[in-house]
């Protein structure tokens, strides 16, 4: 198994559970991959995967089986506007001259706008967004919103906080359907969100001490060589593992990085090198006091500048309480080019510029830019107009003896349950030849 | 209703698209297929908690919608479907397209000869994974 994220954890149990022998490699110093917990209970912050949707079936069951508890998170604090540098205070939207939607959407939210505007949706099941007979007919978000004249200012507003794709251009009509099809999915099931209580990298950390054999840290894969009835992965620390089948679960930046010998075919190699990922840049502090209730601010921000969204939430009623910068998409690159310390500088002197009475209250958490991690490449798998049918299919073809999982490989969940479903799969491919 | 002929339907495309998908190697046992595609949201044992479905325990011969206290969708529970082989093997080859609104989210992963033995599994008599 190489990866101990979650596809890969929960891969390696139900393999285990049918009597394999696993090995499960993972290149990073600490399993969970995108899951990833900033700080110590309760004082904890989420720099990966978040929120965990009532309908998440896999993994709802996998932390009820292993004791982890769930609860649904505290509510975040509403968001206020700042748009072209100028502030809009939430209930202030709808009448504000700085509202720059035109008259019949002026009551529409910045953050309602896309399920405002993208629609009708053809999508009848979970995984028709990647049938191959709508993505041939696909087409960019900007196309569509052009063919329904939708004025420019509406669309400049869309331009930001994109969070599956870089710009409307390059974003693909079916995969925001997609996006809005998996919201009322969830909420067809009429209960709460969810998140692990202590941190959601808990339950990757449960997976792994549930398994037969412990997770080999510190160990990254770079090369898996097919002679025969084996398969070598060669580790960058010049080992070499022999196994009889391979199931590799890395996101495709990552995978970019592994040699396969023999090579893949062209097609499946091209949908490797050519899907991208989510930009996501996050600065996270922690706040003691709700500070910008003197100055008649809702607490949470959506900018259309470089901070991206800000969102606060308690951790208990009154404080302290978790702000997190969220940049997201093209707005990463005012940062991508800099070091660590001067992103964090960057984003910081903006913030306290934002919040100038939480000043000298934010403390500091962390900065993770995903983009950056070579062992991601990114927050999660994007598509680009025509992309959901074979590139997204040719991703996951089992090669001989080595078997794909990922988030990016899953049709009728994504993120965490999409991570789930994709190792079922992996695993029924692999059982149908060596089981 | 119209749900059993497109249990037909579905049956019949099965058989016209995916003649002999299986190869050569062993074939899984319904029980494996279970575990593999249904157990994370489906309990099937003699104690029968809801998961994020309901209980399949004795499915045979019961109507769609019908477990005690699982909150189904509109869309299932009116679908006048009773569950035996042919309809399971429609519902697990396409629940989603069977009934239009349920609350089953489920990409097929089997082929037909596996969804045929998974139904099996089901209605024989108080099967546990
Ligand atoms: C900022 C952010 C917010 C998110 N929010 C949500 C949310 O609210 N809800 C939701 O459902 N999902 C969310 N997600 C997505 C969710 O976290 C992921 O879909 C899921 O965790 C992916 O699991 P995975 O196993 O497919 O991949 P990963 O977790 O990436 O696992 C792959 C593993 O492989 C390892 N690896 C990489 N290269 C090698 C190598 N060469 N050799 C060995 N090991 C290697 C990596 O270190 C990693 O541990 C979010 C993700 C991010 C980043
Ligand atoms: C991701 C979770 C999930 C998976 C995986 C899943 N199901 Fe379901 N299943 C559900 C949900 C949720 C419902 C309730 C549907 C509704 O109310 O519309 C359901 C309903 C059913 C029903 C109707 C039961 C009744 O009481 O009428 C059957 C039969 C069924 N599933 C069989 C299966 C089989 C067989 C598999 C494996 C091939 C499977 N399911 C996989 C979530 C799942």
């Amino acid at each position: 198994m190489v990866g101990a994220g979650l596809a890969g954890l929960y891969a390696s149990s139900l393999l285990q559970a049918l009597g394999f022998g696993v090995r499960v490699v993972e290149a990073r110093k600490r399993v969970g991959g995108r899951l990833r917990t900033l700080g110590e209970a309760p004082l904890h912050s989420e720099a990966g995967g978040n929120l965990i949707g009532p309908n998440y079936g896999r993994i709802i069951a996998t932390a009820e089986r292993l004791g982890v508890a769930l609860q649904p998170p505290p509510r975040g604090l509403p968001l206020d506007y700042l748009i072209q540098g100028r502030t809009v205070l939430r209930d202030d939207w709808p009448t504000s001259p700085d509202n720059p939607l035109p008259e019949a959407l002026h009551q529409v939210r910045p953050e309602q706008l896309s399920a405002a505007l993208l629609k009708p949706s053809p999508l009848v099941t979970s995984y028709d967004w990647c049938s191959p007979e709508l993505a041939a007919t696909d087409v960019s978000v900007l196309d569509f919103l052009r063919r329904n004249d939708v004025p420019e200012s509406a669309i400049a507003l869309l331009e930001s906080n994109l969070s599956y794709g870089d710009s409307l251009s390059t974003t693909s009509l079916l995969s925001m359907f997609r996006v809005q099809q998996g919201i009322s999915r969830a909420m067809a099931f009429r209960r709460p969100v969810l998140e692990v209580r202590g941190g959601n990298q808990r339950l990757p950390e449960a997976m792994a001490a549930s398994l037969n054999t412990p997770v080999e840290l510190d160990k990254q894969v770079i090369g898996l060589h097919t002679r025969g009835d084996r398969v070598s992965a060669e580790l960058k620390d010049g080992t070499v593992l022999d196994a009889e089948a391979v199931v590799i679960t890395l996101p495709a930046p990552a995978l970019r990085n592994v040699h396969f010998s023999p090579g893949l075919p062209e097609d499946q190699w091209q949908a490797i090198e050519n899907v991208r990922y989510q930009k996501v840049t996050q600065a996270h502090y922690r706040l003691d006091a709700p500070t910008w209730k003197s100055a008649g601010r809702s607490g949470g921000w959506w900018t259309d500048g470089a901070l991206g969204r800000i969102f606060v939430r308690p951790v208990n009623d009154g404080g302290p309480y978790l702000v997190t910068v969220w940049i997201t998409g093209s707005a990463c690159a005012d940062t991508d080019a800099l070091d660590d310390e001067a992103a964090a500088a960057f984003i910081d002197q903006r913030l306290r510029r934002l919040m100038p009475d939480a000043a000298d209250g934010l403390q500091p958490m962390g900065l993770v830019r995903w983009q950056r991690e070579p062992l991601n490449g990114g927050a999660w798998a994007i598509w680009q107009p025509g992309q959901t049918g074979a590139v997204f299919r040719a991703l996951h073809r089992p090669q001989d003896r080595i078997f794909f999982a990922g988030e990016h490989t899953a049709y009728a969940h994504s993120g965490m349950e999409g991570a789930m479903e994709s190792a079922e799969r992996a695993c029924l491919e692999l059982a149908r030849r060596f089981a | 209703m119209s749900a059993s002929r497109t249990v037909i339907l579905t049956l019949a495309w099965l058989l016209v698209s995916n003649p002999c998908a299986v190869r050569a190697d062993t074939p899984l046992d319904g029980e494996t297929l279970f575990r593999l595609a249904c157990q994370a949201c489906h309990a099937l044992g003699p104690e029968t908690p809801h998961r994020i479905g309901p209980p399949l325990t004795n499915i045979a011969d019961k109507p769609a919608g019908t477990a005690t206290d699982y909150p189904y969708s509109a869309a299932l529970k009116q679908s006048g479907l009773v569950w035996n082989r042919p309809t399971l093997v429609a519902w697990i080859t396409g629940a989603e397209r069977l009934v239009p609104g349920t609350l089953m989210a489920h990409h097929n992963t089997l082929q037909a000869p596996e969804a045929l033995r998974l139904a099996e599994y089901l209605t024989r008599s108080a099967p546990r994974p």
